[in-house]
Formats: structure tokens, C-alpha cells, sequence
């Protein structure tokens, strides 16, 4: 993550990729493309998409570039832009499951039907996560991902969600009390 | 301690943010109680992938499909659409002042066109067809 100065490193690369220049768009790619594809796999819980979803990310910085202001971070910018690319990757994903008439995949029904009571793997717990992350509200999720896949603080995370600090702390508080139930209830339905 | 205090406390358990005093209590609790063994080391394994999941490597060629996909890696310098912008805009406006400059003079000028039927002089004439409008009413036709 590039450090902020007086004038610093980021406010140099931003005022030279406003100006086109393809070096320091590559630079900010370099500095910024894990935490970007992290925050994407928080949502969509997996590389490819991820990857894709962060690559879109990078573009859309790309074509905005000449409107970029500097009134908030590049990275808050970044964050904002992933947060809502991967949201509405999944609406869309949601849309059309619902429209294939398929199950959509955050109901606890979708548990693997090789899974037994006395072996519990990796893959089980992966998927439990998923679909306990995936049955957060929206914000809740946002704030949540931020934090745990991103390890932000409230402060930068109400900075990314433009809201204030005591509901971001209050939404981070709710999330995990509803991940914690999910996943006892997930436990319960399947492996007890 | 009971399995509600324990259940409700066991993602901070997982996480390692409870304090020493009731983290010690709750594993005590959970070291005899099967149940809550078998939940929390199922809500430990799940929240333990987020760790794995966070732990990721980025080739070089990540960076180099945006470069393809925004189409810039064939040009040799990016075009500085600072200065792009404003010379396009100044170029409309002048082909747009020379574009009118031109139409005003087929209109006024040449007989060309639409107009190329007309007479150089045209009047309007009454019924007669032999009389200006104005020359019909001045003379007298008792």
C-alpha cells in the first residue's frame, strides 16, 4: 500500500496518471491489485471472479482518471469501486439463478452431500463461511469483509462506506453476532 | 459458565480477542462439553478459512490483462487527454464556424441549389401579374 505524505508518493502516481501516464498506472496497479482482489474474494469467495472483478476495478480507475479530484484516498476510491462491483456481481448472479430456477447458493439446504458427522473438512468449512457471509445484509458484509479480509480500521472502513464511526462499529458488532448464529445453525442442520 | 455464555462468545474465542481470564473459563467449559466442543471447533475451522482465503499471490500477468483490456499496451506513449480534450473541443468549434461561413455564403451568393429557379431580383406581384402590390392600390381603376 503506497504511504501518504506532504505530497505524497500516491498524489505524485494520481497526478501523473491523470496526465496518462502508463507507468504510474502500472505502479498503482502493483501497489494496490491484493488488496483489491482480497477484498473481492471476501464477497465472491473465489479467485477467478475475484481476479476479473479487480481487473474491471483497475479500468474503471483507468477511464476516470482525468475526473479523479483527490478528495478522498486512491485507496478508499479503489475499496469503494470493488465494494460495489462485487455487490452487484452477485445481485446479477442471484438474478439469474433465481431466473434458472436454481438454488441459490447461500441456503443452508447446499451443504455437500458427501459430509459426514465424524469428518468435517476444509471444503465443509469453506462453504459454511461462504454462505454465512453470504446471508449478511449488504453493509453488514461490506463492514465485515473490510475488516476481516482487509484487517481495516473503523476509521477507514466508515471512510470507505461514507458513514460514521459508531454505526460502522455497530454494524461490524452485528455482523459477526449473525455469522456466529449462521454457522452454529449450519453446524446443527448438518452434522449433528 | 453455560453453554449459551460459551456459544455466544465463541467467535471472539476463535479469533483470540477475549481476554485471558474468560477465554480460560470458556475453554474449561468447552474441554467438558461435547456439544460445544464439537460447535466450536466447527465455528473454528470456518472462521480459520477466511485465513487461507486471505493469504494470496499476484502474478505479473494480472496487471498485464488490464493493460490489454484498456488496449494501451500497442501504443507506444498514452495520449495525454489533458490537452486532448480542450484541442478537440477547439477543432469542433472552428469546423463549425468555417462550416457556417460557407452555408451563409451559398445562401446569400451563387444560385445553386434550391434556390436555382429563382430569379436574381424577385417581386411580388398582385393577381394581374403586370403590377407590384404597391403600384395596384395607387392606381385607380374607376
Amino acid at each position: 500500500m503506497i504511504k501518504r505524505g506532504i505530497k505524497s508518493e500516491e498524489d505524485i502516481l494520481v497526478s501523473a496518471l491523470r496526465r496518462g501516464d502508463q507507468e504510474a498506472f502500472k505502479q498503482i496497479i502493483d501497489s494496490y491489485q491484493e488488496n483489491i482482489i482480497r477484498v473481492c474474494i471476501g464477497f465472491v469467495g473465489n479467485r477467478e471472479d475475484a481476479e476479473d472483478l479487480a481487473q474491471d476495478v483497475f479500468i474503471q480507475l483507468f477511464k476516470s482518471s482525468a475526473s479523479l479530484r483527490g478528495e478522498a484516498r486512491l485507496s478508499t476510491w479503489l475499496y469503494r469501486v470493488a465494494v460495489n462491483k462485487a455487490l452487484n456481481h452477485l445481485r446479477s448472479l442471484k438474478l439469474r439463478k433465481s431466473f434458472d430456477h436454481k438454488e441459490i447458493s447461500d441456503g443452508v439446504d447446499a451443504c455437500s452431500e458427501d459430509s459426514t458427522d465424524d469428518k468435517i473438512t476444509a471444503s465443509d468449512h469453506r462453504k459454511a463461511l461462504r454462505q454465512a457471509i453470504n446471508s449478511l445484509p449488504d453493509k453488514q458484509r461490506t463492514a465485515f469483509i473490510l475488516q476481516k479480509y482487509e484487517e481495516l480500521s473503523y476509521e477507514e472502513i466508515s471512510s470507505i462506506m461514507d458513514m460514521s464511526l459508531s454505526s460502522v462499529q455497530s454494524l461490524i458488532f452485528r455482523s459477526r453476532k449473525n455469522l456466529q448464529n449462521y454457522l452454529g445453525e449450519y453446524f446443527k442442520k448438518n452434522f449433528t | 459458565m453455560n453453554c449459551e455464555e460459551v456459544n455466544i462468545n465463541m467467535l471472539d474465542l476463535a479469533e483470540g480477542s477475549l481476554d485471558r481470564g474468560m477465554a480460560y473459563q470458556l475453554r474449561e467449559h468447552i474441554d467438558n462439553c461435547k456439544e460445544c466442543k464439537d460447535r466450536y471447533s466447527f465455528i473454528e475451522g470456518a472462521i480459520g478459512q477466511i485465513k487461507s482465503e486471505r493469504e494470496i499471490s499476484v502474478s505479473q500477468e494480472f496487471g498485464d490483462k488490464i493493460l490489454a483490456r484498456i488496449k494501451i499496451s500497442d501504443k507506444p506513449i498514452f495520449y495525454n487527454r489533458s490537452i486532448f480534450i480542450p484541442l478537440a473541443a477547439a477543432a469542433v468549434i472552428v469546423f463549425g464556424i468555417f462550416t457556417g461561413i460557407f452555408i451563409s455564403g451559398l445562401s446569400s451568393g451563387g444560385n445553386t441549389g434550391v434556390y436555382a429557379d429563382l430569379p436574381d431580383e424577385y417581386y411580388y406581384t398582385n393577381e394581374i401579374h403586370l403590377e407590384t402590390i404597391e403600384g395596384f392600390f395607387l392606381t385607380n381603376h374607376d
